[in-house]
């Protein structure tokens, strides 16, 4: 593993503190130390995102087994790397067509790829996750109790499906929707407490059950937000309301995580600049430091106001 | 309240609020809090599954982060490392980001250093390997399940794989008992779709905060055995592992800024509605 000298790491973390003070200047106002970090930012990672490629993936995937064979299967690699190199083609304007065979080959490999195991991992298994714990009788136990409560909740539950269904052309009355509502509600708590609470008798389970219901009403409302071949009013617009909710949920913990995670950066730096740089730095350090950091702002500045005089003039 | 100092809650500078912030964030890494943590099932997920391994064990680890992430990536990765060679795991190396590469030699290097330091040197080859950047990304997972050496061919420094003993028995990524994914970005679905769905290695995701929220429906589905997210997440990794590092240090300065943060939450929202309820009284008049 890669190892550096101690003049090699101090001059590193000199200039690594000198770009991360003139980043975040911005915050201040933009400035031409900003504009210098940020230009030395794209132009190292460019550089060195060439260098990587070159040595970990064409060097040691294409070069390295044609100048070595293993077997005469290594000669293939001719194939790919021709397809590689027409997409260059690009760059000449009667040659342009020829980049399209190595991007409809890309493109239809990586649909033929990722089709079928993308359908497995995301649709069929996270589908499959939702419904299955309704069915398990670990979960929810089956007596008679609870089988009846289980099929009047059934049954409330179609209705209200109907109800909201025909909401937008009938207009059922204050009674009969209050009583489908309610006998909706009874009947699931009724169903939830003779299916999960007493045959487990724990408050744990009860809770774990009520957890698979909320995301069983949360995945049918978020979709149903999407859908919008129907128009969202009335009834339906509780519907996708209830879906909206369960975004806002799910944007609201992301965006925590985005500050916290923003925060980790700020504290990863400000580490970095006590720990590594001011209790480690020494006096030598800041006899020679101090005019060098002077020529570079006096240099930036003279630049700044000369590119200014240049734009006034214009 | 007077319209005034309302005014001037609403209209604070921004750059104050900055200054307050990096204020706060400084004052704990000066002088730590120590500030307790607590472990989640999520971390436990992670940290079982490893645990667990037998001695002699191989486990590939993904450095699929950038070096912007490394505050929040490095102590979790740097934890997940030291977790490995404590239990006598080998640990073998991989990237699909070019940036990874830098990353991974960084952690791997400090690492080896210290246990070298703690008289248990640490051989590249027999007990750690990293095969560097590779290209491809789902093309190469699958390449990978097909033939793990046949798609490194060379490690980072050019040393031919089929020679190096620590990757004696392995034949596919289905070989590998776990997979420990070090992501900052989407990386985690790939590996999800191409090795865990096809054939069944067990994933344990280690990523930055943001991308946590998105792969809780993978712990659900099965498909990981934890998360470890963000600077929390390698905070709770370094308590299992008996250690205050980084990322328990990093939580205590987060503690306190979140708290500044709900302050100002609160200045704003309290200003906001007194001026509303000022407007409107002077409506009626």
């Amino acid at each position: 593993m890669s190892h550096y000298s101690p003049l090699a790491t101090t001059i590193g973390i000199w200039i690594a503190v000198g770009l991360t003070i003139a980043i975040y200047s911005f915050l201040y106002k933009d400035n031409p130390f900003y504009k210098l970090a940020e230009h030395l930012y794209i132009g190292v990672s460019t550089g060195y995102l060439i260098v990587i490629a070159w040595t970990d993936s064409i060097e040691s995937l294409l070069v390295e087994p044609l100048l070595h064979p293993r077997s005469s299967e290594s000669y293939l690699i001719i194939i790919p790397g021709f397809l590689g190199l027409l997409m260059f083609t690009r760059y000449f304007k009667k040659a342009a067509w020829l980049s399209r065979i190595p991007l409809a080959f890309l493109i239809g490999y990586g649909a033929g790829l990722a089709a079928p195991p993308t359908i497995q991992a995301y649709l069929i298994r996270h589908a499959g996750i939702t419904i299955a714990p309704i069915f398990n009788p670990k979960q929810f136990a089956l007596n008679p109790m609870s089988s009846l409560f289980g099929i009047l909740s059934i049954g409330f539950f179609t209705t209200l499906i109907y109800f909201v269904q025909t909401d937008r052309y009938t207009d059922w009355g204050f009674g009969r929707r209050l009583f489908i509502i309610l006998g909706t509600v009874l009947s699931t708590v009724l169903f939830f407490i003779f299916a999960v609470y007493y045959p487990h008798r724990s408050l744990w389970a009860f809770i774990e059950a009520f957890y698979i219901l909320l995301l069983l009403v949360g995945v049918i409302t978020v979709l149903f937000y999407f859908f919008y071949s129907i128009e969202h009013k009335k009834s339906l617009k509780g519907v996708a309301k209830t879906g909206i909710i369960y975004l806002m949920v799910y944007f609201g913990t992301s965006f925590g995580y985005t500050v916290m995670a923003r925060l980790s950066l700020a504290i990863g730096r400000m580490r970095f600049i006590v720990d590594d740089w001011l209790k480690k730095s020494t006096i030598q350090q800041w006899i020679i430091a101090i005019p060098v950091i002077i020529v570079i702002t006096i240099i930036l500045l003279w630049q700044e106001n000369a590119s200014r005089t240049a734009q006034k003039s214009e | 309240m007077n319209i005034k100092v309302i005014n001037k809650f609403l209209s604070i500078d921004r750059r104050i609020i900055y200054v307050l912030v990096a204020v706060v964030i400084l004052i704990p890494i000066i002088k730590p809090l120590n500030l307790p943590v607590q472990v989640t099932k999520e971390v436990l997920g992670v940290y079982n599954e490893i645990d667990k391994l037998p001695p002699g064990s191989k486990i590939l680890v993904a450095f699929d982060y950038e070096p912007a992430s490394t505050p929040e990536m490095d102590p979790m990765a740097k934890a997940v490392i030291r977790h490995c060679f404590r239990n006598h795991l080998k640990v073998i190396g991989i990237s699909w980001l070019e940036q990874g590469r830098g990353n991974a030699q960084n952690v791997l290097s400090f690492i080896t250093d210290e246990f070298q330091r703690q008289g248990r040197p640490l051989k590249y080859g027999e007990d750690y390997a990293y095969m560097g950047f590779k290209a491809g990304e789902s093309a190469m997972i699958m390449a990978l399940v097909h033939d793990f050496k046949g798609a490194c061919i060379r490690d980072y420094l050019g040393n031919d794989v089929y020679t190096m003993p620590i990757l004696k028995g392995i034949g596919s990524l289905g070989d590998f008992p776990y997979l420990a994914v070090l992501h900052d970005d989407s990386m985690i679905n790939s590996w999800i779709t191409y090795g865990h769905e096809i054939v069944g290695i067990k994933i344990g995701a280690l990523c930055t905060a943001i991308m946590a929220p998105g792969i809780y429906a993978n712990l659900s589905a099965g498909q990981l055995t934890g998360i470890v997210g963000g600077l929390k997440g390698g905070s709770e990794y370094e308590k299992l592992l008996g250690y205050r590092g980084l990322a328990t240090n990093g939580m205590d300065s987060q503690t306190l800024v979140h708290f500044l943060i709900i302050i100002f939450i609160l200045i704003g929202n309290f200003a906001y509605l007194a001026k509303e309820r000022n407007l409107r009284k002077e409506r009626l008049r």
